[in-house]
């Protein structure tokens, strides 16, 4: 070590830091009694976005946006549209999913057998959120380092919006079909997603801002009252193979 | 805390459970677990916001009111990640406000803690005397440097923090905060005239 950084050191104990007071003390006196999550206030905050948008993006004619807001109503449940740029947000930390548990327990909140993709093993983790109506249920596969190689979530329908999607240029959405199911595929780099979170979120912010999630493709599909989404590093037709294999756990 | 919880958190008894237990319970919001949380890291807390502020009163105040509000952020903290950068963020995402509201500069560096350990007990007087003489020529140039790069090195040296907990405290990023370290670091040499290779 260098000679001032050894002095630095040798200097630690020596400045003046006043006493350090009780303070996880107080603050538990001053917590509320309710839990942190809300089940009850509910606001639209954006939390992710996949990367920053390089570059100048075009917008889109009029006649274009019109067919894709077609193309979008395709599932319910999932709002999207189109945007000249996105909402810068700083990387940090992965998106919130919810609660983590195991498999069995997240199937007990769902109030019904969950369906999983087959041939990709166990999750390595279950996440379970409580918000909104409709519990969402996510299971990450291959996760590693704050990444993973498939997140596959699903949640019922009959709540507000969980998801709104904003859409750049560069990425493109198209139909997909899904045992017969309607549903949307899309791929590219530049999204955002929204979605319903506590409004009491603290930290000075009414909304998040943490990294996106996988820089994967997503397939999103409804079949009777569950929506499900499906986000890996691959092709269509693979992603469809998938998303066909569900079986119930 | 109460006993119960004393039961299960405090290391002396049970011994201490993982981080990432304590954080989970917290979450499902189990008010015990986060005050144990907190126990883990309110000394680390506490310093980083008086690096920022520069009062203990403030900095008490400071970290209060962050330890309250990263309990209604609890839900967006992800399980497995490290909690202590993650709190540090948002203490001293505080302090900064805080400190932007009252217009006050970061304290000045050079006093040393009249009731800090007087080392090697074997030391001679003159020993100690010029250890002290050296350390108040350290305290006072480091008092002289600019303020970021002065909260750089107190967070790494005077308090511990690694990289990506001065980060998030000082909200840069990693290689922002190396950078500051190496700069400060080249200017305490210049100051007190030490070689790199010394």
């Amino acid at each position: 070590m260098h000679e001032l950084e050894a002095r630095l050191e040798a200097a630690a104990p020596y400045y003046a830091f006043p006493e350090t007071p009780d303070l996880a003390g107080a603050a538990r006196a001053r917590l509320t009694q309710h839990r942190p999550r809300s089940r009850t206030r509910l606001a639209l905050v954006f939390a992710v976005a996949l990367a920053a948008v390089a570059g100048a993006v075009l917008a889109l004619s009029p006649g274009a946006r019109s067919g894709l807001v077609d193309l979008f109503d395709r599932v319910p449940g999932i709002h999207i549209e189109r945007s000249v740029s996105l909402p810068e947000v700083p990387y940090g930390q992965a998106p919130f999913y919810g609660i983590e548990m195991p498999l069995d327990e997240a199937k007990g909140h769902f109030g019904r057998p969950l369906r999983l993709p087959k041939g990709v093993g166990d999750p390595d983790r279950v996440y379970w959120l409580q918000y909104p109506p409709g519990d969402m249920i996510t299971a990450e596969y291959g996760a590693k380092n704050g990444g993973a190689k498939l997140v596959f979530s699903q949640w019922k329908t009959g709540g507000p919006d969980l998801f709104s999607k904003t859409l750049a240029f560069n990425t493109t959405a198209e139909p997909a079909v899904v045992d017969g199911n309607p549903g949307l595929w899309i791929s590219g780099g530049d999204h955002a997603v929204f979605y319903l979170a506590p409004e009491d979120t603290g930290a000075g912010a009414n909304h998040w801002s943490q990294r996106g999630y996988l820089a994967g493709n997503v397939l999103a599909w409804r079949d009777g009252d569950v929506i499900y989404r499906l986000e890996a590093d691959v092709p269509k037709e693979k992603a469809i193979e998938i998303a066909e294999s569900l079986e119930e756990r | 805390m109460t006993a119960d919880a004393s039961a299960v958190y405090d290391a002396s008894v049970v011994g201490r459970p993982p981080e990432t237990d304590v954080v989970v319970r917290a979450k499902r919001g189990d008010a015990d677990a986060y005050e144990a949380l907190l126990r883990m890291h309110e000394h680390v807390a506490f310093r980083t916001a008086y690096a920022i502020v520069g009062s203990a009163a403030d900095a008490e105040e400071v970290t209060q009111e962050a330890f309250v509000k990263a309990y209604n952020a609890l839900p967006r903290f992800r399980t497995g990640s490290p909690f202590r950068p993650w709190l540090l963020r948002i203490v001293a995402n505080e302090a900064r406000n805080r400190r932007r509201t009252l217009g006050r500069r970061a304290h000045l560096l050079n006093r040393a803690a009249d009731e800090a350990a007087s080392g090697d007990p074997a030391r001679s007087p003159e020993a100690e005397l010029v250890d002290a003489e050296r350390r108040d020529e350290l305290f006072a140039a480091l008092a002289r440097l600019k303020e970021e790069e002065r909260t750089a090195i107190i967070a790494r040296y005077f308090i511990g923090l690694t990289d990506e907990e001065t980060a998030a405290a000082l909200g840069v990023r990693r290689g922002a905060v190396k950078m500051r370290v190496f700069r400060a670091l080249e200017h305490l040499r210049a100051e007190l005239g030490v070689t790199v290779d010394a």
